[in-house]
């Protein structure tokens, strides 16, 4: 098993006015991975990141990044918060040149100025539009180099074209230097195909974590009469007339005498576990954390 | 450096069709069609996702999946290149085969089927030929 | 600047703000360039009235104008003085106003501290550098204005205008060591607030709000900051003296005091009685204690400085792991 680029142990953030954001969050994100950090608006997936980012003090539980405490992962990990809060008044050119002072041991340039693309070098940070932010916002993140890169929302102010774009380079860095990346979306279709690994938080806990393949291969989605799922454990289900379908998560072989069997989509899978907010939490081996000691659902 | 690679893969996330399926398909269409054969470098992984915005993963895999099939090669540092070609002259223009099944077309047309009846006719009966083999 | 080899944090602080220290430099030189060329005039117009035959003291016929002209110049320059004595007390809450604001509260307030703390600088190298600029920039450019705000007092006392004394407020304030202490305590001040309120209008408010208190606590005790003087007998200490206090001492030693004999709780007549045979003394600050009491001064706003520097780093620590 390859090294964890995220560990997180009985990870909780309350905040003062709010109450708890995030609370008993458990899991692994092995390196090398693009995860897909997926749940509705504040389910806790910004504060998760600001916490493995190390801008927020974990109110309990610990998270481990790279190896290490966030705060020492610092100048190996690259971070883009949601609003993309660049300085306004710099231009392009002097955001991506305090890039390289900031980051004199690993910063390049090339990359730097690859993904800043078309951006007028000589235009005031607060003149560019969203997506131009998101852009010059991308290239100081990935101008560092980093190992492990967290996007808070990275693609909301893009258009489809600029998304294609910029998520295809982001593959293309993970492709040649492996670097882990997590996304952080409320919209599932803007990260499929482009995540193999995936994360759900809803309400504050992790819901689903693992491969995707091996999440998606863990339910199955059974069309047939109305009886009873056992022994597999009963995600989402709904009865119209004498036919029932199901969301189970499979425990064993699915009986296909009686059922009809299918592979469920992404998305119908996160959207059952939205809507059964009491359905167990699962965690494939690779996702659970080694100390974590929570209990956590047979696979 | 190897010279460009002759293949774009066009991957459609609605299709239903796992991604990695869809670029060893397409893959083993350019071999068929020749516009890929021995020698070919493949696009490196770098190539595919910056044009596709896929996971690497995937590319990887679809990669492995055309090596056990031993239609490529990994050459460590250099990149995958196409050991063999596929199909051959079965798909040439002049094939008897080819002949044959245009002519079995033209007769079911002429029988009143639609193009979609036809398709339909001939997965049928090419699921059950090959019935047994994995599928690539 | 090249001659400097400053690292990346800072020099992205200097160059982020940029213009605002061109600004302040620049107003700086201004200012600095109005005195000297009112000194300059003042001076010209001296040796012109001293070659005219006129006297300011015996006004005779044909040289009300002369003297007019000439007693103009020296009280522009006068003036020029007391300008620039009231900016050197503004210049410390201006200081903390600006760490406090632009420099911290705004980038707590934005969020372009995520920014920063993005790339391979921790929170704590972030506010170092946010504090070591100004107080390099503050420790040199305060030092020179406070000697050139020196020697501008001391051009003025030659003049029909002469300014107060070197132990009044607005003098004492205005050279020495003591202004660059008070800047760099509001320096300190000014990145504590910043970081607590986390809004920069509200931080530079509060900031300005705490300079007053500050201001005025240290006037108070600056006279028991060093041992007075003690001047026996019944005439008073020379010109330049600052008198701090005086009363009678009896035979046997003890100091009394008009506030012993007259305040509501002493025995008045216990006390005039002993006065019988007592001397009259004065407590003064002789003009060479100039330096020891701005140094105690100083040395009290370092600390507090230090103080508002170590709890602005144990909040960032605390907030932000």
């Amino acid at each position: 098993m390859t090294g964890a680029a995220i560990e997180a142990t009985g990870l909780g953030m309350k905040y003062r006015n709010r109450g708890w954001a995030l609370r008993d969050c458990s899991f692994r994100l092995p390196a090398g991975r693009v995860c897909a950090l997926v749940g509705p608006n504040g389910a806790g997936k910004s504060t998760l990141l600001a916490l493995a980012a190390g801008f927020l003090r974990p109110s309990e539980g610990a998270v481990r990044v790279l190896g290490t405490t966030p705060g020492q992962a610092r100048s190996r990990m690259a971070f883009v918060a949601q609003d993309k809060p660049l300085y306004p008044q710099l231009t392009v050119a002097a955001t991506l040149w305090a890039g390289a002072e900031l980051n004199p041991a690993t910063w390049d340039q090339d990359t730097a100025e690859r993904i800043a693309g078309e951006l007028p070098r000589d235009a005031r940070v607060r003149d560019l539009s969203g997506g131009q932010r998101t852009r010059l916002a991308l290239a100081l993140a990935l101008g560092k180099r980093p190992e492990l890169l967290l996007l808070d929302e990275p693609m909301a102010d893009l258009d489809p074209l600029a998304r294609h774009q910029l998520m295809g380079s982001l593959m293309a860095e993970a492709a040649e230097h492996a670097t882990t990346i997590v996304m952080s979306s409320h919209i599932l279709t803007e990260l499929e195909g482009a995540c193999d690994y995936l994360l759900l938080v809803d309400g504050g806990r992790v819901r689903l974590g693992g491969e995707a393949e091996d999440i998606l291969a863990a339910h199955a989605l059974l069309t047939g009469p109305v009886r009873d799922t056992a022994p597999h454990t009963v995600v989402e289900s709904r009865t119209a007339g004498r036919l029932q379908t199901a969301l189970v998560r499979r425990q064993g072989p699915v009986d296909t005498a009686v059922w009809e069997a299918a592979e469920p989509s992404l998305e119908e899978l996160l959207l059952a576990h939205l809507r059964s907010p009491e359905a167990p939490a699962l965690l494939t081996p690779s996702a659970t954390a080694a100390e974590g000691g929570k209990e956590v659902a047979a696979v | 450096m190897a010279e460009s690679a002759a293949v774009e893969y066009r991957i459609d996330r609605r299709s239903g069709v796992a991604t990695y399926l869809q670029i060893v398909q397409q893959t083993k269409q350019a071999l068929r069609l020749g516009l890929l054969g021995p020698g070919d470098r493949l696009p490196t992984a770098r190539e595919v996702v910056e044009a596709t915005a896929i996971n690497p993963n995937t590319v990887l895999k679809a990669y492995r999946e055309l090596e056990r099939e031993g239609l490529v090669e990994a050459r460590r540092g250099l990149g995958t290149f196409v050991t063999r070609a596929l199909g051959g002259a079965a798909a040439a223009d002049d094939a008897p085969l080819r002949a044959e099944l245009a002519e079995w077309t033209r007769r079911a047309r002429a029988a009143g089927l639609e193009k979609d009846d036809v398709s339909a006719l001939f997965t049928a009966v090419l699921d059950r030929t090959f019935e047994g083999d994995r599928a690539g | 600047m090249s001659a400097i080899a400053l690292r990346g944090p800072e020099r992205v602080v200097i160059y982020q703000h940029r213009r605002a220290l061109w600004s302040a430099g620049a107003l700086a030189l201004v200012g600095v360039a109005a005195v000297v060329a009112a000194w300059l005039w003042a001076s010209s117009a001296s040796g012109t009235f001293a070659g005219s035959g006129c006297s300011v003291e015996n006004t005779v016929r044909g040289c009300g104008d002369t003297v007019r002209a000439f007693l103009d110049t020296e009280l522009r320059f006068s003036q020029a003085v007391d300008y620039a004595g009231l900016a050197m007390m503004i210049l410390p809450a201006c200081v903390g106003m600006f760490v406090a604001g632009p420099l911290i509260g705004r980038e707590l307030e934005n969020g372009t501290y995520i920014t920063s703390w993005s790339q391979s600088v921790s929170p704590a190298r972030w506010l170092a550098a946010r504090l070591a600029v100004p107080a390099v920039l503050t420790l040199a450019g305060v030092s020179v204005l406070s000697a050139f705000s020196a020697w501008a007092w001391s051009r003025a006392k030659g003049t029909y205008y002469p300014r107060g004394d070197w132990y009044e407020r607005e003098i004492y304030g205005a050279m020495g060591s003591a202004p660059v202490g008070y800047a760099l305590c509001m320096l300190a001040l000014g990145a504590l607030i910043g970081l607590l309120l986390r809004r920069a209008v509200a931080a530079m408010a509060v900031t300005v709000l705490a300079y007053v208190p500050l201001v005025m606590v240290l006037n108070r005790v600056r006279e028991d900051l060093w041992p007075t003087a003690r001047f026996l007998g019944g005439d008073r200490p020379g010109g330049d003296a600052w008198l701090v206090d005086s009363g009678m001492l009896t035979a046997s030693g003890k100091a009394i005091y008009p506030k012993d004999c007259f305040g509501g709780a002493g025995d008045t007549a216990a006390c005039m009685r002993g006065l019988k045979e007592a001397t009259g003394f004065a407590d003064y600050h002789p003009a060479s204690h100039f330096w020891p009491l701005q140094l105690v001064e100083t040395g009290i706003l370092l600390v507090l400085a230090a103080l508002a520097v170590a709890l602005a780093f144990r909040v960032l620590r605390r907030r932000h792991g």
